[in-house]
């Protein structure tokens, strides 16, 4: 009998899993495995300790300021020895890559109003000291003019007074190669643009090589009334069109540069035909009717003065002038009144073309910025020819609008880089700019290119698309075969005799795919291609059905308000530029109404942007990490905020959720607003707009113990986000991340001198799951 | 002319003679013992080459070289009168410029010299931590007695050379450059005593022994 009762204790221990269902994977429970510590930098630019104290001193005028000598007497940004040791700030957004005690991080440098550059340095003890390696990318050289700098917070002001530059870096490593994503920050640009695509070559403290020290954005100084970015380089020019000279009816505008040995010519392409429009009555047929017209913030900052009643301040909107391609635009119904642009038209026979003569040259590129309307044609092709015109053949990849009424600035084709060597001294090139189809439209007729064709192939399937999304599916929508055009700018053919590299700047080159993204969220290790988790913001889209959702009160302590919609998106890219976003339709979970919310695209569990809760999770925040775990599970590092503190930066903790097994779009949050990893300042005894209720937050103490305004871990008791975590054993990680102090924004008016964008580091130990 | 062994005179007394006789057989006799089952002593000899960047190749505009590139030369001195046991070879994909590295493999010694090519770690897979990693990827090797067999002449000759090839990529980013980043690699080359060395301090025992019995019978 013992023998048979032993036998049925092993066969229900063998069969229980599938008789009862196994076990759930257990998440991972974190713990803190030392006290947070502000890190420390070794070397590098000024930092907020050299300046002074909370309320005295500064960049301006502190004990040691931001410029040598400093004051009144300006002089040279300062730049640190490595002897030199200073806590890590004013540096934020990190983004951290390695693993054990010796890593490499990327910070976005950001003293308040005076500068924004990237910053790289490493670390040999996992991110409590690190030492200066390199500096890139920055907005200005110039000193302030005061310890806050202020009173020239304008672009193109003398000193600019404007931190509005390249920030929330992040690094994409794949196969030995090198990219760096940086947002831009100015206005149009941020949240709608790509981000700007860098590869960077690092070797040794050259870590972020080739990046120039200046940003493209960079405004030198004492630069009015006739400021020249680098962006748009005067010599090199083999022929440049910037418009500004000319005026109205324009269909063949002369170059403002000429260094070649012909004539440049510009021309649209196929604003004169027959087509029909959808104009209401029906109108037949339409006449070139090319213009230039005054149009905001390409790369050409000089101001024509009768266009912009500003322009004398230099102050955006600048409005200089465009080249506008389009037909008539007239009386609806009137023959030959149409808009030029239409459907009928076959891809590669609409846009402009511009024959430039390059003999004598070598290393050729070509740079212009592009503007779409909101319903000109979304999708342009840049195509060559060598011998004159007789065929044309496309370069470089489809360049996909960032959604209307704004540029797309500096587009660069660098034909030495791709190998294409007809195109130098050839008396006979020219390219054009034309309209194709949209090969990200979901509807009918479906896109595709024959077999061995390309974009302009006659039997090539498709249809053009509007540059603004749909408001309702954030799609793309057939062109609506009325109304949109293109305009250009600084269209230049750059070149050099000696073969040289002509480009004396760093060009934009700037994503494609990413909805309006503000910065890379993670990046999914061992995927090609790449698969990155992104973070997507529309300003201002709470009032705008589907995501006009319930907006949230006045937010405390600061009053503020905010309506920007946030969510979380995953996109793909094989060649680290062109992205394809495959995010899954997912229902916002709160409504304040019995009908439930639309569906958007974005990833499920991980924010709601229709929550007031001051429990809920509207806004996640870019710079996060994700670590395969041994349960199956993703587990994610990210950074977030709600109605509390009414600002879609997304600040007010650090929090850890677990994707469902190996689906990146579904995430259970472990760590949330009220157990977090790491939280600002308690707020307490305050009424939940969405429940009613009297809550504090965060209701249970964070991991790594709760940050005190004025009291301990003070330095990211006003915001807390950007967490890096570094695995450094099977049971733990380093984790670093930026925080603000609360005296930076209490009562939004006060200016703490001396400790805000901090980057800190603690150290956190793991059960139930194992580490890669 | 020296005395033969067998007519040897100790110049003192014949008691004192034996004493000092046995003593010193006993010391030799302990230092035997000691030879005999002491463990033969390997020595490690331990190079290691710094960090290696490649240059860069599209695969568009540039392509790498075909064969085997070097990243540097381990040089050493195999003791004389040792042999070489055991080789181990160990680094990282990827190193502190960049934790990826382009497709590769890695080698000792080079094809048509009077090294033999022995393969010691791969990064094949794009997807693999070596190629789309956050961090650099440790990898390791031990030679088997056939691998060192075939890098003889090089041991011999205290030179081997440490190279990698590209990967015909199955993929590539048009335009863009990929580089071999690889971090310090630490040769380890394990030596003993040869057995002939062995065998001479058993003979040089031996004779001792046979030495002693003579002694006695005298």
């Amino acid at each position: 009998m013992k023998k048979i009762e032993l036998a049925l204790c092993v066969c229900m221990a063998l069969l229980a899993p599938g008789l009862f269902g196994a076990a759930p994977a257990q998440n991972a429970q974190w713990t803190a495995a030392s006290a947070p510590i502000q890190a420390t930098i070794a070397g590098g630019p000024w930092t907020l300790s050299q300046g002074g104290t909370a309320t005295t001193g500064g960049a301006y005028d502190g004990p040691i300021p931001y410029c040598t000598p400093g004051g009144s007497g300006g002089g040279t940004p300062l730049l640190n020895p490595t002897s030199v040791v200073n806590p890590f700030n004013p540096y934020y957004f990190p983004w951290v890559v390695g693993s054990g005690q010796n890593v490499k991080g990327y910070f976005d440098y950001r003293p308040k109003d005076i500068n924004e550059a990237i910053v790289e340095a490493i670390s040999t003890d996992a991110g409590k000291t690190w030492t200066f390696q390199q500096m890139a990318e920055q907005l200005t050289s110039e000193c302030p003019n005061s310890d806050s700098n202020t009173a020239n917070d304008t672009p193109g002001g003398n000193p600019a007074g404007n931190d509005d530059g390249e920030g929330h870096a992040s690094l994409i490593s794949f196969s030995g190669a090198n990219f760096l994503y940086t947002l831009n920050r100015s206005t149009p640009h941020v949240d709608s643009d790509g981000l700007i695509v860098h590869q960077i070559v690092p070797k040794g403290v050259n870590a972020l090589n080739p990046l120039p020290a200046n940003s493209p954005f960079m405004q030198p100084p004492n630069c009015l009334p006739n400021c020249v970015q680098p962006l748009a380089p005067t010599s090199n020019v083999i022929a440049g069109w910037n418009f500004n000279s000319l005026s109205g009816t324009q269909n063949t505008p002369a170059p403002s540069t000429n260094n070649s040995s012909g004539t440049p010519a510009a021309s649209a392409l196929g604003m004169t035909n027959n087509y029909t429009y959808s104009t209401s009555p029906v109108t037949v047929g339409s006449v070139n009717t090319d213009d230039v017209t005054a149009t905001t913030l390409s790369s050409d900052p000089l101001i024509v003065l009768a266009n912009n009643s500003l322009a004398n301040n230099n102050v955006a909107p600048n409005d200089n002038n465009a080249w506008r391609i389009r037909g008539a635009d007239g009386k609806a119904g009137k023959a030959n009144e149409g808009n030029g642009w239409n459907l009928a038209a076959p891809p590669c026979t609409q846009g402009a073309q511009f024959m430039v003569n390059t003999t004598g040259y070598h290393y050729i590129v070509l740079q212009f910025d592009w503007y779409t309307t909101n319903q000109g044609v979304r999708d342009l092709q840049v195509l060559y020819t060598t011998n004159g015109g007789t065929s044309w053949t496309p370069v470089g990849p489809i360049q996909v609008s960032g959604g209307g009424s704004a540029f797309n600035n500096q587009i660069t084709i660098n034909f030495h880089a791709l190998g294409i060597t007809s195109v130098e001294n050839n008396p006979n090139f020219g390219v054009q700019m034309v309209s194709v189809y949209d090969p990200d439209y979901q509807g009918t007729p479906a896109y595709s290119i024959p077999a061995g064709g390309n974009v302009c192939s006659p039997t090539a399937t498709g249809t053009y698309t509007g540059a603004e999304l749909d408001a309702t599916t954030n799609q793309p929508d057939v062109y609506n075969n009325n109304s949109g055009n293109w305009r250009f700018d600084e269209v230049n053919f750059l070149g050099t005799a000696n073969n040289t590299n002509p480009i004396t700047s760093d060009p934009i080159v700037n994503t494609t795919g990413l909805v309006n993204p503000d910065g890379i969220l993670a990046v999914v290790p061992n995927t090609y291609p790449i698969e990155v988790l992104y973070i997507s913001k529309t300003l201002n889209s709470d009032y705008v059905a589907p995501t006009n959702y319930p907006v949230c009160p006045p937010s405390i302590p600061n009053g503020n308000l905010n309506d920007d919609v946030e969510v979380v998106r995953i996109a793909t890219t094989a060649n680290f530029v062109n992205f394809t976003d495959i995010t899954p339709f997912n229902t916002p979970a709160f409504s304040l109404t019995s009908s439930p919310n639309t569906p958007i695209q974005m990833v499920n569990g991980l924010s709601d942007p229709s929550t007031t809760s001051y429990s809920g999770i509207r806004w996640v925040s870019p710079n996060g990490t994700l670590i395969k775990l041994s349960n199956g599970n993703w587990g994610l590092f990210f950074g977030g905020g709600n109605c509390l503190d009414g600002d879609s930066d997304a600040f007010h903790a650090i929090m850890y959720a677990e994707s469902n097994g190996s689906d990146l779009t579904n995430w259970t949050v472990i760590n949330g607003i009220n157990n977090p990893i790491a939280s600002i300042a308690q707020v307490s005894n305050v009424t939940d707009p969405q429940s009613g209720q009297t809550v504090t937050i965060p209701a249970n103490a964070p991991v790594i113990s709760q940050s005190v305004a004025g009291g301990p871990f003070d330095w990211f008791s006003g915001r807390v986000y950007g967490p890096q975590a570094i695995v450094t054993s099977p049971t733990t990680v380093s984790l670093i991340f930026s925080g603000y102090n609360a005296g930076f924004q209490l009562g939004g008016k006060s200016r703490d001198y001396s400790n805000y964008r901090n980057i800190g580091q603690v150290n956190l130990s793991v059960a139930n799951v194992t580490l890669p | 002319m020296q005395e033969p062994l067998q007519n040897l005179r100790y110049h003192g007394s014949a008691s004192n003679y034996m004493t000092k006789l046995k003593l010193t057989s006993a010391i030799l006799g302990l230092g035997a013992a000691i030879i005999f089952t002491a463990p033969v002593q390997a020595d490690d000899i331990i190079q290691t080459l710094p960090s290696y960047d490649s240059p860069g190749y599209d695969f568009v505009t540039s392509t790498p070289p075909a064969g085997a590139t070097t990243i540097g030369t381990f040089t050493f001195t195999i003791p004389v009168g040792e042999d070489v046991t055991g080789i181990t070879i160990s680094g990282t994909f990827g190193n502190g410029d960049s934790p990826t590295t382009a497709l590769s493999d890695y080698y000792l010694g080079i094809p048509g010299g009077d090294e033999t090519e022995v393969p010691v770690a791969f990064c094949d897979d794009p997807t693999a931590n070596c190629a789309s990693g956050a961090s650099a990827t440790d990898w390791s090797a031990t030679l088997t007695p056939t691998q060192i067999l075939d890098l003889s002449s090089a041991l011999a000759a205290g030179s081997i050379d440490f190279t990698y090839t590209w990967d015909t990529p199955t993929f590539e980013i048009p335009f863009v450059d990929q580089f071999v980043y690889a971090g310090p690699t630490t040769l380890d080359i394990t030596t003993t005593p040869e057995p002939n060395t062995i065998l001479f301090c058993l003979s040089g025992l031996a004779g001792i022994v046979v030495l002693r019995r003579r002694f006695r019978k005298v």
